[in-house]
């Protein structure tokens, strides 16, 4: 992999990772809401949009560390007509406007529920099309490796699995803050923990097809065609600890939320514990920077 | 009509001597890193011991490469800045002004030809020397070699005089990209199949 | 003399705008500019800014001693070289090709404008061969040099002072001729004789055609059909500029290509259809086995031996001799009881009996064919028989006195022996004796005990040890030379080598063991001249193109002044310049070579760079003597070509010198007791980034070829060792660290360390550059008193 392709790694973890986090904040909304007070959770939400969007800026700073010229930044929304990369950036900027917006009407409580909730609806599509313009950077004729399924998989994996690892995370520091503890009783809590049990039950999933992902992108390698081959023995030769490292992550991560939703049936207070959650994110993200190293580091042209 | 000039390369005579290369430094200030044009070894085959003797099935060619300045250029469709054009002429340039470095096109090229200029931050390449081209001349690669393997020329002419072959490996399927390039193939490039061919200087390229 | 480019040549890109802009500024009217197929836009311009350059010079390209002589484009902008191309002279052809410089000269500027280059005379201030100097004014340079010179002159005489052997540069008024010059002036120095390019060729072959004129003109090689280049690499070494283009085009005439060479060379892959890799050090047992089946199956050309050649068999051995063994005898086993069959020479070769009669079959039937022998194979233990052996095949073939064959042996071109390189007159020296040039530490250590037995001619021996070194040109006090640990230990040694002066562009390992270090200019800052190097039928002008930077001089200038302190600069310079010397010597060409070639005025006027003269009908080697054998005798004892020499019979040293080209194991060899300690051989071909050991410090030529040990995966995996890791190679002799390359185009239990690299020794002492003479002999052999430099075993462990 080359030096330069660090600021890629950050940058797309974190974008994805961003528009993850606000796909489930929205579901875990819309599953609490019936219940749980409109602006008890307007509230809450704010700070954790506040944080998204912030890496989402971050997101983009770093991705300039990318670029040689950064200067000229704006030129890449020059070739909208054959350049998946001006339209990943275009799609990424609309994603940017839309989720700002939202904020912005978020924020002012002007809540008219039905254009918060479009507006959400658009913003998480925009976001996927972010992601899925992303994929289609890297599925270059040219890069087989890359070229495939397991592209946009990956990205919408990562999206899924650390957006709803980073929200338990953050839900579960909002929940343990002094100054939210007064807005929060403990009927608020359950009802914000509730959605937690069937999001956990889908990650548990996700983290199963993750390692199907896994194995299946391995065996695809080892059984492609000379560059295919080539990048499975860059993944074999140089990586095989990395990759068992992720796998051990993805195993841990795995039986830890496990765990967390064997304790929960017993205790109903899961959320207030702090460390539970950050471990969790933590070994998510971890796995997942190992995952988009992986990705860079696999790539293997055509040609010479 | 449209013209499209291309290289020829004999692969069949180069001896990998690189002074190409050195004509394409010189001519351009590149180097350090920066090769408009690189001359891959490429080498295979295998050994057999036959008691005390020594039976070579050994195999290698090199092959010389630039910029293709192919009719469907890959680095044009990909850049997003439009920096990389192509010319009426075919030849595929990039405007150093308008690229952000974002390195798309080397990811994208199967040539190896877009090289990034790290002091300046953008992507730099071949540029078929048309300033010579201009002015009736050959581009210095092309008067530079001693075995006179290269040549230069109208794509149509070229494949006319040499044939239409524009893959050995390891180039990739020419239908991709469609490099305007003619290729003698090396007598070890041909119908060897399991001889392990490989890119053999990797660290000069 | 500025000369401004005008628009026919004019070398530099302009957009369209700027280029009519330039073209009606300049008034010029027609332009040739077909092709543009639109109005170049500014975009190109500003990305790509062009300079036009103040103006072009044609010249030679500084030829260190490689074996090409070609032709430079220079482009000078505001006294700088910008830009270097090559010869662009129109109808590039057979008869009169262009000298098309190779990576050496196209990459020059990266040395020119080196910030390593020396700018001022240095003085020693640590140790001998520490490096460590201080600068200081040239008069305080020439007072040392001529006090440390008149000193030594009166202590030991002057044939205690020793201008060694040096090719750094070729042009005249730049090189170690000037320093010879000067001494000859001044009661003469310690003279040498042989090279360490080509001592056991040159010697070697005179005693079987009683000449070296044994090759054709290269015009010629086009008409071959079968060409066996043996250790030959013409395209990697540049044996002569073009040769490689002349063995396209003899490919293109459908001539067979074989190449037999432990590495599958750049001449290999571009050139043969078949390479035969063999063990180094033992051509002659596959040249014996050749023999064996071309004589077993009567495919020799019987009536060719019979009327040409003496010592083949029984039949024509010279008189009193007619009971030695003769080359027959040798080859059926006769006398020893050992055959020289194929399977024999597999043993020892690795080639394949298969391999060996079908090469034999090829060579003996397909007609005419060339046998041409390169010389990394002589510089070697015995490296006189091989060139022998090589010479003996080619009269057993009949390809001799015929177009499109070959005699074999040191091939200097028909029928004058090709160029001269230098011409400037040394005159003569006072001094008569010589070494031979290997031996000079020999001189240095014990140069009183040197006698006949080892090469001295001239005098029975030495009257002195070397105390003084005056060295132009070279890397050969410590890079080139082998062993190079020992020579380190011999020069550091203040009471042995009493004052050491270099000529230098740089701090090479030599120089670093100088008192005295003098910045020299390169061949751009001076005028020169150079015709071909070992062929070629052209003269190359190299005018001054850029001052010398700094305080840099002219070789010719320092000895000058220095002659000037000895009050000799008159007989010294004669009055001239170094321009003027430059017009002497085409003078000099006129009155031999090239009756018409232009004078200096007319020469620089037209800038073409090179005057030659199109050969359409090239020599032949030993036309005459084929014609007609007894009319035209070779200049051997017998006259004929002798298989079996009678002279170096006479030499009764029969296992290391014998009359007839024998095959002997080599003092370090595969098969000697030294290969359980050091079980490779190593060899050190001439790199495509260097010239020796110059440009080794040429960052586009290190881009392009960087300096790595290459071993072949078999060795490599038994070792452990991956493509790219570093490794240690050593043996007694020293030790060696850099980085490998595994390629499968070298012979398995050989490794190639490119020779050149300047030996750059760490705290240890372990060379982390890669300069194979840390590894080499400094045993000389046996016939030529020559370097044997490739005969040496090695072990390769991962570091």
């Amino acid at each position: 992999m080359h030096f330069a392709e660090c600021p890629l790694i950050l940058f797309t973890i974190m974008v994805q990772m961003a528009v993850g986090a606000f796909l489930f904040l929205g579901v875990i909304h819309h599953l609490s809401l019936v219940r749980l007070n409109d602006e008890i959770f307007t509230v809450i939400s704010k700070p954790i949009l506040n944080v998204t969007g912030f890496i989402l800026v971050l997101a983009v700073i770093v991705a300039g560390f990318h670029l040689g010229n950064p200067i000229n930044a704006f030129n890449a929304l020059n070739n909208l007509g054959t350049s998946w990369l001006s339209r990943e950036i275009l799609s990424l900027i609309l994603f940017l406007l839309s989720g700002g917006f939202f904020l912005l009407i978020y924020i002012r409580h002007k809540l008219n529920r039905k254009l918060i909730f479009s507006l959400a609806l658009i913003t998480v599509a925009l976001g996927y099309i972010a992601i899925a313009s992303m994929a289609m950077v890297y599925m270059l004729e040219t890069v087989p490796v890359w070229n495939n399924l397991f592209t946009p998989l990956a990205f919408v994996f990562t999206s899924l699995i650390l957006g709803s690892g980073a929200i338990l995370h953050a839900l579960n520091i909002i929940i343990n803050k002094k100054k939210y503890s007064l807005l929060l009783n403990e009927f608020s809590i359950q009802k914000l923990t509730d959605p937690f049990k069937i999001i956990s039950l889908f990650i548990l999933g996700l983290l199963f097809f993750q390692v199907i992902i896994m194995f299946s992108q391995l065996i695809y390698l080892g059984s492609g065609d000379e560059t295919l081959r080539s990048s499975f023995g860059i993944l074999i030769e140089k990586n095989i600890l990395l990759i068992i490292l992720r796998l051990l992550l993805l195993l841990s991560a795995f039986l830890w939320l496990i765990s967390l939703l064997v304790k929960y049936n017993r205790t109903r207070d899961l959320l207030l514990k702090r460390k539970y959650y950050a471990l969790y994110f933590g070994i998510l993200l971890l796995e997942e920077l190992i995952g988009r190293y992986l990705f860079y580091a696999m790539y293997f042209r055509i040609g010479v | 009509m449209k013209k499209q000039y291309a290289f020829y390369i004999d692969t069949s005579r180069c001896s990998g001597c690189k002074a190409c290369q050195a004509a394409c430094n010189d001519k351009h200030n590149t180097g350090n890193g920066i090769l408009w044009r690189r001359v891959y070894e490429v080498s295979g085959g295998d050994w057999i011991r036959k008691g005390n003797a020594w039976l070579p099935q050994v195999f290698a060619y090199n092959i010389s490469m630039a910029c293709n300045h192919c009719e469907d250029p890959i680095c044009v469709k990909t850049c997003p800045t439009k920096a990389i054009y192509q010319r009426k002429d075919g030849i595929v340039l990039i405007d150093e002004n308008k690229c952000i470095g974002c390195r798309y096109c080397e990811w994208s090229c199967p040539y190896g030809a877009p090289q990034y200029d790290s002091n300046k931050g953008v992507m730099t390449k071949c540029t078929f020397c048309y300033d010579y081209i201009n002015e009736g001349k050959n581009p210095s690669c092309v008067d530079a070699c001693p075995m006179r393997v290269l040549e230069f020329g109208e794509f149509k002419e070229l494949k006319k005089k040499y044939g239409e072959l524009a893959e050995v490996y390891p180039l990739p399927d020419s239908s991709i990209t469609k490099p305007a390039l003619v290729i003698n193939p090396h007598k070890d490039s041909l119908n060897k199949p399991d001889i392990y061919l490989a890119i053999s200087n990797k660290e000069e390229v | 003399m500025k000369e401004r480019a005008d628009n026919s040549n004019n070398p530099f890109g302009l957009s369209r705008r700027e280029f009519l802009k330039w073209s009606s500024a300049l008034g010029a009217t027609a332009l040739s500019v077909g092709g543009i197929s639109e109005v170049i836009g500014s975009i190109e311009s500003k990305t790509h800014p062009f300079v036009l350059a103040d103006r072009i010079v044609r010249t030679g390209c500084p030829a260190h001693n490689c074996g090409g002589r070609c032709l430079l484009k220079v482009f000078v902008k505001d006294e700088k070289i910008i830009r270097i191309e090559t010869d662009d002279r129109p109808n590039d052809s057979i008869e009169d090709p262009q000298l098309r410089a190779c990576i050496r000269g196209r990459a020059y500027r990266k040395r020119q404008y080196h910030p390593d280059r020396l700018k001022y005379p240095l003085k020693r201030i640590g140790k001998r061969g520490e490096g460590k100097f201080e600068r200081i004014s040239w008069d305080e340079a020439y007072d040392i040099i001529v006090s440390e010179i008149k000193r030594i002159k009166d202590t030991y005489g002057n044939s205690s002072i020793y201008v060694p052997y040096g090719t750094g540069s070729y042009n005249q008024v730049n090189g170690r001729q000037t320093a010879v010059r000067l001494f000859n002036l001044i009661g003469g120095s310690l003279g040498f004789y042989n090279s360490y390019s080509w001592a056991a060729i040159s010697k070697a072959t005179p005693y079987v055609f009683g000449t070296s004129v044994t090759g054709n003109q290269r015009q010629d090689w086009v008409n071959s059909k079968y060409i066996i280049m043996w250790s030959w690499n013409p395209c990697e070494m540049r044996d002569g500029t073009n040769s490689e283009y002349f063995l396209k085009k003899a490919k293109e005439n459908g001539a067979r290509i074989i190449c037999i060479d432990p590495r599958m060379s750049m001449s290999a892959v571009a050139l043969a259809d078949e390479w035969i890799p063999i063990r180094p050090g033992t051509d002659v047992a596959m040249m014996s086995a050749m023999a064996y089946v071309m004589i077993t199956q009567d495919l020799y050309d019987q009536e060719f031996v019979k009327k040409y050649c003496v010592g083949f068999d029984s039949s024509q051995m010279p008189e009193g001799l007619e009971r030695e063994e003769s080359y027959k005898d040798y080859i059926l086993g006769i006398r020893d009881g050992i055959p020289k069959t194929p399977q024999w020479a597999e043993e020892i070769t690795t080639v394949p009996k298969e391999t060996i009669i079908n090469i034999a079959h090829e060579y003996a039937t397909i007609k005419p064919a060339m046998l041409y022998q390169g010389y990394g194979m002589q510089r070697r233990a015995y490296g006189e028989t091989a060139v022998i052996g090589g010479c003996v095949l080619a009269a057993l073939s009949g390809n001799i006195g015929i177009p499109g064959g070959c005699a074999s042996g040191i091939a200097l071109q028909a029928d004058d022996g090709g160029p001269f390189w230098n011409v400037f007159p040394t005159g003569p020296n006072p001094i008569k004796t010589r070494i031979p040039t290997f031996l000079w530490t020999e001189a240095v250590l014990r140069g009183q005990e040197l006698s006949v037995a080892e090469g001295v001619v001239g005098a029975d021996k030495l009257d002195n040890n070397v105390k003084l070194i005056y060295a132009v040109a070279t890397n050969a006090l410590i890079n080139q030379h082998a062993n190079v640990n020992r020579t380190a230990k011999i020069l550091e040694d203040e009471k042995l080598v009493e004052f050491i002066v270099v000529h230098e562009q740089f701090m090479t390992p030599t120089a670093k063991f100088a008192d005295i270090v003098l910045p020299v200019c390169t061949q751009f800052e001076v005028w020169g001249l150079e015709d071909g190097w070992k062929y070629g039928d052209e003269v190359i002008l190299m005018p001054k193109i850029v001052d010398p930077p700094f305080e840099t001089k002219s070789d010719y200038q320092i000895c000058s002044e220095i002659a000037d302190r000895f009050g000799v600069k008159y007989q010294y310079t004669e009055g001239r310049t170094e321009k003027d010397w430059i017009e002497w010597t085409i003078e000099e060409y006129r009155k031999t070579r090239f009756p018409n070639v232009p004078n200096l005025k007319e020469f620089e006027k037209s800038n073409k760079g090179v005057y030659s003269t199109p050969i359409t009908e090239p020599k032949i080697a030993f036309r005459d003597f084929r014609n007609n054998p007894q009319k035209n005798p070779l200049k051997t004892p017998s006259g004929r070509i002798e298989i079996f020499s009678k002279t170096l019979f006479e030499m009764q040293k029969p296992c290391t010198i014998p009359p007839i080209p024998k095959y002997i194991q080599e003092w370090e060899s595969p098969f000697g007791e030294e290969a359980k300690k050091y079980p490779l051989q190593a060899v050190g071909h001439h790199y495509m980034g260097r010239v020796h050991s110059t440009h080794d410090n040429n960052e586009w030529t290190d881009e392009a070829f960087p300096q790595r040990v290459f071993i072949n995966p078999v060795d490599a995996l038994e070792r452990n060792v991956e493509d790219g890791d570093e490794v240690k190679v050593f043996n007694d002799r020293g030790t060696i660290i850099i980085k490998c390359r595994v390629t499968k185009r070298i012979l398995p239990g050989v490794i190639d360390i490119p020779q050149g690299a300047w030996w750059t020794p760490d705290k240890n002492g372990i060379d982390r550059r890669g300069c194979i003479n840390v590894l080499t002999s400094e045993k000389w052999t046996p016939l030529a008193f020559g370097n044997a430099q490739h005969t040496i075993m090695v072990q390769l462990e991962k570091a």
